[in-house]
């Protein structure tokens, strides 16, 4: 097969380009790129959308409609088991559709129709709770059949780039949404509704972005060759590899919120800076992004991620350690922006070069539902081990965790490269 | 396929209907929500020596006051009589999240919006209602208290940020109104159980109630997902667990019972209930699970006032000041006290 998974020299990617390999054939980089940067601005629209809700949510419910925050703290947790599996459907039923683009689109369209509840209906906790569960809904179904579109849109040389691109724009929206919903509460003491109001018309932009401007007729061109015969699997070894690498490296991230709370504890600094911390993390994290997807799509995907986790690790020596400065902060906060860098776009480029575009929207929902699962896991544990002791010892905990992990995966990935030689 | 102009014009026209229909839903809002007079908030300024000299009267004799949750007036802060709560008078200022009055002394919380991080404050008012005093609290504020003398105030906060798999972090600060000084945090006090001392980093503490003289009162301690009532003193800086599973007290007059919230099987709702002190008994004063809003406060020895979410929708139609007989026998009586209103004090 050519392009390797784990290892993807410069010259060999431009052998395949040259070659004419079946995912690229026929198509021009700038045409096939339009794609990501579309899907980039309408995620963009939509998780500033989202988000300037979620920044004012807390306040809305408890001083506005007086509703009890204990309630939203358990939705939480089933929110992020149930979109896993709406996730998973979705990519499911995307693949055998093989109407990317309409299952997307319905994602999207499930976020704005959520922001219009918000609008019209006049407050009421359980009618708040049920238009939250309906956003993560729309989130759940629309991430693997975009994924895919993105990763069926650029030849598999450039799929690190392309991931590098549209989530460098999505964190933008995630930064710019909750700077958006204080300008305008500032501007309007209780213009809570506004702020629906304007999120509602974010949102709706972005689905005409997505439906307007986004050819899936590219997805379609793939080469006969490249399709699967009748009967044989989809899944090869290497990617479930990849799936148990994503599942296993969850299981050793520890959530942001714990991170920054950890960090807080330990530095003893005023709570007004922490919100500091929620914007100079993404910033990180978007200048890195499409950098470091080009020079993933140069050196190899595993080595990046690898070093993404290497960085993760770092931090958590930080956390461990009795060091406490302003410089601290900020190595931590640029270690995790760094972190999320070389994994988050980078295992979706990894997982894509490695599945054939007839199931690329199961398997990246696979790959990423691991990933949550491992989290999720990760986060029940770190918090009854903080509940516990202390979250210094919950951090050292965490150390050899991913030190196993990491010498682990190295392992693996070294024998898959000498078998693919 | 190349962008068609089509495709383009279909969606600068998009574009344009979401900026028109925002702008036109700005324009719609603000004309709904100034009151006929243009520009003017409804209620009494307390500048005007006339308006003054009204809330003067008003509180020479037994009054409550309360927040009022009415779209046109919201969180401004309302008096009444006791003995006939809907003639009421609003003030135009300031706006309370939460709020406690005493006779000397009142104490509203309030969230000022203007920076990225909202920032809360504990604004203090003398007897004639005007602020006099201003401290910054550290998260969102939850509950506001006096004590009957007049002598000690409380605040309890979510802190913001604190929060951790789907809990809560909480901190109440006492503030000394005689000399200014403030105890920043119930946590540095020693909590003891069966004679033994307690401690644990998830310890919450919220929810003060004050005993009429003296300086005890007390508070719920939540920890390892339960609740516990505890009594504390402050000059010592010394809390015991007097009782299991009881959330936000509010001591009677006489200092003899307690109404306390108990958390509900569904989430998010509560009953309350009323305990005779010396002996422990208790018993539920409301009958079904429901959002109960703050603190409950007493109107006399017999009846509680209280917020309660009675169906869907804003606040202006769900959430009233309810009160209730809490003698075992009168069952489960309950009838509204002041509409679209939260968080009553009874000022004696």
């Amino acid at each position: 097969m050519a392009g390797g998974f784990l290892y993807q020299s410069q010259g060999r990617t431009e052998l395949n380009e040259k070659l004419g390999n079946p995912d690229t054939r026929g198509l021009g980089l700038k045409h096939a790129g339009r794609n990501v940067w579309i899907l980039g601005l309408t995620s963009l629209l939509t998780d500033a959308s989202s988000e300037m809700v979620a920044a004012i949510l807390p306040l809305y419910a408890l001083y506005f409609l007086h509703a009890s925050p204990a309630m939203f703290g358990v939705v939480d947790g089933l929110q992020q088991g149930g979109a896993s599996l709406v996730k998973l459907a979705a990519g499911w039923f995307t693949d055998r559709s093989q109407r990317h683009k309409s299952v997307a689109a319905a994602g999207y369209l499930a976020s704005a129709v959520s922001k219009f509840g918000l609008l019209v209906a006049a407050g009421g906790a359980s009618a708040l709770t049920a238009l939250v569960v309906l956003d993560r809904l729309g989130k759940g179904i629309r991430t693997a059949p975009r994924d895919a579109i993105i990763s069926l849109s650029v030849p598999r040389g450039a799929l690190a780039s392309a991931f590098g691109i549209h989530r460098a724009l999505d964190t933008t929206g995630a930064m710019l949404g909750p700077l958006l919903a204080f300008l305008v509460l500032r501007w309007i003491a209780d213009g809570y509704d506004v702020v629906f109001a304007i999120s509602l018309a974010l949102a709706l932009v972005g689905v005409a972005a997505l439906v307007l401007f986004v050819d899936t007729s590219v997805i379609g061109a793939a080469a006969p060759a490249d399709q699967l015969a009748p009967g044989s699997r989809w899944w090869s070894p290497r990617f479930v590899m990849i799936a148990v690498l994503a599942g296993a490296f969850g299981l050793t991230t520890i959530s942001d919120a714990f991170i920054y709370l950890s960090l807080q504890r330990k530095l003893g600094f005023d709570h007004t800076y922490l919100p500091l911390l929620f914007v100079a993390t993404p910033a990180v994290y978007l200048t890195l992004a499409i950098p470091v997807g080009r020079i993933a799509d140069r050196v190899g995907r595993t080595s990046v991620i690898v070093g993404g986790y290497a960085a993760l690790l770092l931090l958590y020596v930080i956390l461990a350690s009795s060091a406490s400065s302003l410089a601290v902060i900020a190595m931590c906060v640029f270690l995790l922006g760094s972190f999320y860098a070389m994994t988050d776009g980078v295992f979706a480029a990894l997982a894509s070069s490695e599945l054939p575009p007839e199931r690329r929207a199961t398997g990246l929902a696979l790959v990423s539902t691991c990933n949550d699962v491992g989290r999720l896991v990760s986060s029940v544990f770190f918090g009854w081990m903080w509940s516990r002791s202390s979250p210094d010892a919950a951090a050292r905990a965490f150390i050899p965790l991913m030190v196993v992990t990491l010498a682990l995966a190295t392992v693996v990935i070294w024998r898959f490269r000498t078998n693919a030689r | 396929m190349a962008i068609s102009n089509k495709r383009a014009l279909i969606f600068v026209a998009v574009i344009v209907l979401c900026t028109l229909g925002v702008a036109g839903y700005v324009q719609w809002r603000q004309r709904l929500r100034t009151p006929a007079a243009a520009g003017a908030t409804l209620g009494l300024n307390l500048d005007d020596p006339a308006a003054a000299t009204r809330i003067d009267q008003l509180r020479a004799a037994s009054h409550v006051v309360y927040l009022s949750r009415r779209t046109d007036s919201f969180d401004q802060v309302g008096l009444a009589p006791a003995a006939n709560p809907e003639d009421q008078q609003l003030l135009a200022a300031p706006a309370c999240e939460r709020s406690y009055f005493g006779r000397k002394i009142g104490l509203c919380l309030v969230i000022n919006r203007e920076s990225l991080s909202p920032k809360a404050y504990a604004v203090f008012m003398n007897h004639a209602l005007k602020p006099t005093r201003q401290l910054p609290l550290d998260g969102l504020p939850i509950r506001a208290r006096v004590s009957p003398d007049n002598r000690w105030a409380a605040a309890t906060v979510f802190v913001t940020g604190e929060s951790y798999v789907g809990d809560f972090t909480t901190r109440t600060s006492l503030f000394n109104l005689e000399d200014g000084s403030v105890i920043d945090n119930l946590e540095t006090f020693t909590t003891e159980r069966d004679g033994q001392v307690i401690k644990d980093v998830d310890f919450n503490f919220w929810g003060v109630t004050f005993f009429p003289s003296g300086d005890r009162f007390l508070a719920t301690l939540g920890t390892g997902g339960k609740r516990f009532l505890v009594e504390g003193d402050i000059a010592r800086r010394h809390l015991k667990v007097v009782r299991d599973d009881v959330e936000c007290p509010s001591l009677s007059p006489d200092g003899r019972r307690i109404v306390f919230k108990r958390a509900s099987t569904t989430k998010g709702a509560w009953r309350l209930w009323v305990m005779q002190l010396e002996s422990g008994e208790a018993w539920p004063v409301t009958g079904d699970d429901r959002y109960i809003d703050d603190q409950a406060e007493w109107l006399d020895n017999d009846r509680i006032l209280y917020g309660l979410l009675y169906g869907e929708g804003i606040p202006e139609n769900a959430l009233s000041i309810w009160v209730s007989d809490v003698s075992k026998e009168s069952g489960f009586d309950a009838r509204i006290f002041v509409r679209s209103a939260s968080s009553p004090s009874i000022v004696r």
